[in-house]
Parts: structure tokens; C-alpha cells; sequence
């Protein structure tokens, strides 16, 4: 007896248990072989289903193609296993793709997500690290010999938006990142990325709408440094989700296609129909320079030609950290130029700081909305609003991940009146709880009833 | 006529060469189909044919319910989740597993004949284990398989399992 004379049954149960490359080879012993193994989609399926998240809970339902899903997995294993830098250079594209497969097929329901388990063994190791996620501009003028900027805009883009969902682990491999501070402050503080093109936020300075992924990540770099350097690290709800590779941007919940005519139904409760999941208590963190460092390095420094950017900078700033209590008010259906796809989400809410109690830029009411770009990224903004209904200060972010994950948004503040001798700086805030809190019961509330100042949200 | 507690009950099996294996029932029970047969048709005292196992098999296989005689009874749903999380053969087995290929095959068949789950488990594990890693000629050694792709063929589904390759 052989091995192909054993049933169809056993033989597949035998074959589930090798790895998915061995499969291949089993496929180029003989023609018996080939034909049992190749386009068996039970098979393929059986192997998928061991190592990745099962892709058939999200968005518009579909069989996937199991057996060319297995294969090109298996190949980005395979690249990013060699030794060799030049594949993986080669192989770019094909890595960020299946990266970003992987992440809007995986489900982290259960907090145990295969998919971000895999991704965080490939991207374990410096090397893949490097040649991934660190090719964005920031490495034209700092990292390591083997950190080097891709040479197309549209790589150098995808590989800060790599680094963006990677994160800033808080190990010796994030660390890496961090030490490209300067530089990225230099970025983030320099005020002639804020213009009308780029709406003041992450956005390319073509005025497409596009994300700046490269804005983003030094957004992120930023705020990782300063929020390690500052002393509210013993308080676990400022920690960035991000300090954990891939946390946060695996799907979180079974997503359906958002039907347009949820809209219309009276007796659902907002919250329900709100595909942006706003409503709960978010943390946030903003950052800022002192108003005459920002002045001194944007107009009283060295003045340097339009494409070029300025000089890094060490300058301290000063970290705010914030809850911010949200609440969805009002869904309104796209307009004519707005992506279709979803409805605009408009909220208020009050912020409150934690760490001065009368600070007045961070006890505030605050409303913005939150829509889709035309690329289909989610867009927040943000404006605070003083005691007496003065507007002050605006946000523009984007939730990095997408729809239905837990990162957060990562964009920049501004002046209201996009004054354009600033101030502007970065900010970033995620949702802690999904606490419904009662509904604000009117607009005009005042904030000064928030004596204390201690961390218990429950008194407001 | 009863069986005393020191006595335990014994069944006979007859083999598909015709041999008559007497085992005590709740060895035999490791196997569903025999269990759900005695079950069906009543321990009568008569013995129960089993035409798709020879008696060389049969022994090789009730060696193995004997050692796990005492081990907790499959439970109808232990499907592919709870396989996949023990990868490991225990040692006992790994050495119990050590013939010719020929008997492992006839052992795996027997195992999945009498519906003996874990039996059937370590069987198909074995196996795996000797495909796990290895190039298509050292699988073509080791299970005596015939090469007949002519030369083009071979390199173009060489080319169509690229996709495995180390780089």
C-alpha cells in the first residue's frame, strides 16, 4: 500500500497536519500528488484557518480564495524569513499589501488575534523592521546605515503608514524609533506644513486628501517620546495604545455593510447607527512647544528653501493629557463631494485635563465630526469651545487602522482661525470605555461644576 | 453466568483472516464502532466480525487500546481545535509507531475503520512528521513514489510552487 492509496479522508488529515509550504513540495513529488493537492480548496482552507485569523466575520462576506490567500501568505513569510535585504527590497509593495490584508481580515475579538500574532514574529527583528517601516523622508537625515528612504514618494508614503499601524513598542526596537525625534519635531513644529491644502491635518500638500503618512509618523514619534519622558507613565490610560506592535489596528467586532438607510429609522438609538463608534470616554494627549521656541524655529531661524526641512530640534515641549467624554448627536448623509460610504457623524462632549485642573485650553466643551476621505480613511476634527462659546482651538486626525479598531486618531491642533504664525502641535486620542454616559442634558451646560480634579470620571 | 468484579468481560474479535481474538471489552471499547456494536446488538457471546482488519493489525491496534485502556473517551465535538493544540505524539506512541510503513498505513486505516480517534491522530501525526521539511525527491524516498512529470512538466510545476520557496 502507498500513500495515495489511503482514503480521501485520512489523506487529508494527514496533509493538515504538515506546514502550508510543505504542501508544495508534496505537490511536486508525482501527477497523483499534484492533482489531489492542487485547487483543494478544503485543504487550503483547513491550513488557512490553523494560522490566520478566519477572514469571513468582516466586511462584505464573501469565500475567499483560499488557496491564493495560502499561497501569497506563505510568500510573504517566506521573503521575510530570508537573510537576504535586496528580496525584501524587491518584494515591498507585495509586504505592505499583504500586511495591510492582514489586518482588515483579522479579528481581535478575543484578543488573541492569529493575525497580529503573526505580524508581530515577522516584524520581530530589526532587519524586517528597517527595510518595512523605516524608508519614509524622516531617514533621508537620521537612523542607521540600513534605514533608507525608498526613492518613489508613493514608498516612502507606504512605509511611514507601515510604521504608523507597526506602532513604537516600548522595547530596545522602538527605542530605534524614538531616537529620530528631532527630526521628527522638526516636521511636526514646522508651520508650513499647515496650510489650506493640507486642511491644517495629516493630509498631502496637493490638496487631494490623501493621508500624509509621513506627517503621521512623526506625529506619532513625537508623542511617543514625550510621553515616555513625561512622569504620567505610572497612569496606564495615557499609555499610548500604540507602544504595543499592532495593537489596535486588527478589526475589533463583526462589521456589516453599513446600510445607508439605518439613517431613516426613527426608533433605533443614535448610538446604534453610528458606524464611527464615538460615544464613551477617550483619553487624549497633546503636545506643545513654548509659543517663542515655535516662533524662533519657524521664523527667526536660518531661512531654508521651500523643499527643504528645516533643522532638527530638541526643544522640550509641554504634554497635556486629557478625558475627553463624547457623544454622537448627529448623523447626517454624505453630501455630493463627500465619500458615500458613510454618513458624517457629528458629537459633543467636554474635555477635561488631569493634570492642571484650571487649565482653560484643556477644560472645555468640544464638538467636531468625524467622515470618510475619499480615499476611505477616517477623518476626525475637532474644535474646543470655551466658557461663553468662544471657539479656540481645532483638530484634524486620523484614525489610524480604520474603522472598527482601537488605535485611536493621530493628527495635529491649530488655531481655530488657522492663524498661520500658529501655534499648531501634535495630539492623539483613543476611546478608553464605551460607556453610554448619560446624555449631556443640555448644550449650554456650564463646565465650571467640575471642582474635582481627581481621575474618577464617574463624578462627571 | 455473570461476570464477577475480578473477572473482567471479555469479547471476541474475528479477524478478516479469520482469526479469533478474545479482548476484554473495555480495551475493545476504545474503538466506537465496536462499543456502539456491542451496544446495538447486545454482548450475546458471540464474536464480532471485523472483515476490514487482518489479525496481525488487529493485535498491533489493541496493543495500543490496552496502553490507553484507561484514557478519557473522545467526546463527539473534539475536532480540529482541540488537534491542532497537541502536536506532540507522547513517547509511548512514538514508539509504538515505529514499523514498516506498510503496517503504519494499515494501522492508520484500521484506526479510522474502528473509529478510534486518538489512534487514528497519532497515525496521521506520523506520517506528517515524515513529510514535514523535506524536499519533493526526499518525499518521493521515502514513500516509494514514482517521479512521472516528464522534465518540462517538472518545471512548470516547479514554477507553480514558487510561491514556498525559501528566497
Amino acid at each position: 500500500m502507498e500513500l495515495l492509496d489511503l482514503c480521501y479522508d485520512v489523506l487529508i488529515r494527514i496533509l493538515e497536519e504538515i506546514n502550508p509550504a510543505d504542501l508544495a513540495a508534496c505537490a511536486q513529488t508525482s501527477w497523483g500528488f499534484n492533482n489531489f493537492i492542487k485547487e483543494n480548496n478544503r485543504l487550503h482552507k483547513a491550513h488557512y484557518l490553523q494560522h490566520f485569523d478566519d477572514p469571513r466575520t468582516t466586511l462584505s462576506y464573501q469565500e475567499p480564495q483560499w488557496t491564493s490567500e495560502l499561497h501569497s501568505l506563505v510568500k510573504c513569510q517566506k521573503i521575510l524569513l530570508s537573510k537576504k535585504k535586496d528580496v525584501k527590497r524587491e518584494n515591498f509593495r507585495f509586504i505592505a499589501s499583504t500586511v495591510e490584508r492582514l489586518l482588515s481580515s483579522g479579528n481581535d475579538d478575543n484578543d488573541d488575534s492569529l493575525n497580529k500574532h503573526i505580524l508581530r514574529t515577522w516584524f520581530g527583528n530589526s532587519q524586517n523592521l528597517d527595510i518595512v517601516m523605516s524608508r519614509s523622508s524622516l531617514y533621508e537625515r537620521c537612523g542607521t546605515a540600513s534605514q533608507q528612504p525608498a526613492n518613489e514618494e508613493e514608498d516612502r508614503q507606504l512605509s511611514a503608514k507601515m510604521h504608523c499601524l507597526h506602532g513604537i513598542p516600548g522595547n530596545s526596537l522602538g527605542r530605534r524609533s524614538l531616537s529620530t525625534h528631532p527630526h521628527a519635531r522638526s516636521r511636526v513644529y514646522d508651520l508650513r506644513n499647515y496650510t489650506d491644502q493640507t486642511k491644517w491635518g495629516p493630509f498631502r500638500e496637493d490638496g487631494s486628501m490623501r493621508v500624509d503618512w509621513e506627517m503621521i509618523e512623526s506625529i506619532m514619534i513625537v508623542l511617543a517620546y514625550n510621553s515616555n519622558m513625561c512622569c504620567r507613565r505610572n497612569m496606564p490610560r495615557f499609555q499610548p495604545i500604540w507602544s504595543d506592535p499592532f495593537e489596535g489596528v486588527v478589526k475589533h467586532g463583526t462589521q456589516t455593510e453599513y446600510k445607508m438607510t439605518i439613517l431613516k429609522e426613527p426608533e433605533i438609538p443614535i448610538e446604534m447607527k453610528d458606524p464611527y463608534n464615538i460615544s464613551g470616554l477617550w483619553s487624549r494627549i497633546v503636545c506643545f512647544m513654548d509659543y517663542n521656541d515655535l516662533y524662533a524655529f519657524n521664523f527667526a531661524s536660518r531661512q531654508v528653501s521651500p523643499d527643504e526641512p528645516r533643522a532638527p530640534i530638541n526643544t522640550e515641549e509641554a504634554i497635556r493629557h486629557i478625558l475627553m467624554r463624547l457623544q454622537i448627536t448627529k448623523l447626517e448623509p454624505p453630501g455630493p463631494f463627500d465619500n458615500p460610504n458613510l454618513p458624517i457623524a457629528h458629537f459633543t462632549g467636554k474635555s477635561r485635563s488631569v493634570d492642571v485642573s484650571w487649565d482653560p485650553n484643556a477644560n472645555s466643551k468640544i464638538r467636531g465630526t468625524v467622515s470618510l476621505t475619499p480615499e476611505g480613511e477616517v477623518r476626525w476634527n475637532t474644535i474646543s469651545v470655551f466658557y461663553g462659546g468662544e471657539e479656540r482651538w481645532r483638530s484634524e486626525g486620523i484614525q489610524v487602522g480604520g474603522l472598527n479598531t482601537r488605535r485611536g486618531v493621530v493628527g495635529s491642533w491649530f488655531d481655530k482661525d488657522y492663524d498661520a504664525h500658529g501655534p499648531a502641535g501634535p495630539t492623539a486620542f483613543w476611546k478608553v470605555t464605551d460607556t453610554i454616559f448619560n446624555k449631556m442634558k443640555n448644550e449650554e451646560d456650564t463646565i465650571d461644576e467640575e471642582s474635582d480634579t481627581d481621575d474618577d470620571e464617574s463624578e462627571w | 453466568m455473570a461476570a464477577t468484579a475480578s473477572e473482567p468481560k471479555k469479547v471476541t474479535l474475528t479477524t478478516s483472516d479469520n482469526a479469533d481474538i478474545s479482548v476484554e471489552r473495555e480495551v475493545a471499547e476504545r474503538s466506537i464502532l465496536i462499543k456502539n456494536l456491542l451496544e446495538d446488538i447486545g454482548d450475546n457471546g458471540d464474536a464480532i466480525p471485523i472483515p476490514n482488519v487482518n489479525e496481525a493489525v488487529m493485535k498491533k491496534v489493541l496493543e495500543w487500546c490496552e496502553q490507553h485502556r484507561k484514557d478519557p473517551p473522545a467526546s463527539q465535538d473534539d475536532d480540529a481545535d482541540s488537534r491542532k493544540k497537541s502536536t506532540d505524539i507522547d513517547e509511548w506512541d512514538q514508539k509504538f509507531m515505529q514499523v514498516d510503513q506498510e503496517m503504519l498505513f494499515e494501522i492508520i486505516l484500521a484506526a479510522n475503520y474502528l473509529d478510534i480517534k486518538a489512534l487514528l491522530d497519532v497515525g496521521c501525526k506520523t506520517v506528517a512528521n515524515m513529510i514535514k521539511g523535506k524536499s519533493p525527491d526526499e518525499i518521493r524516498k521515502t514513500f516509494n513514489i514514482q517521479n512521472d512529470f516528464t522534465p518540462e512538466e517538472e518545471d512548470q510545476i516547479r514554477r507553480e510552487n514558487e510561491w514556498a520557496e525559501d528566497r
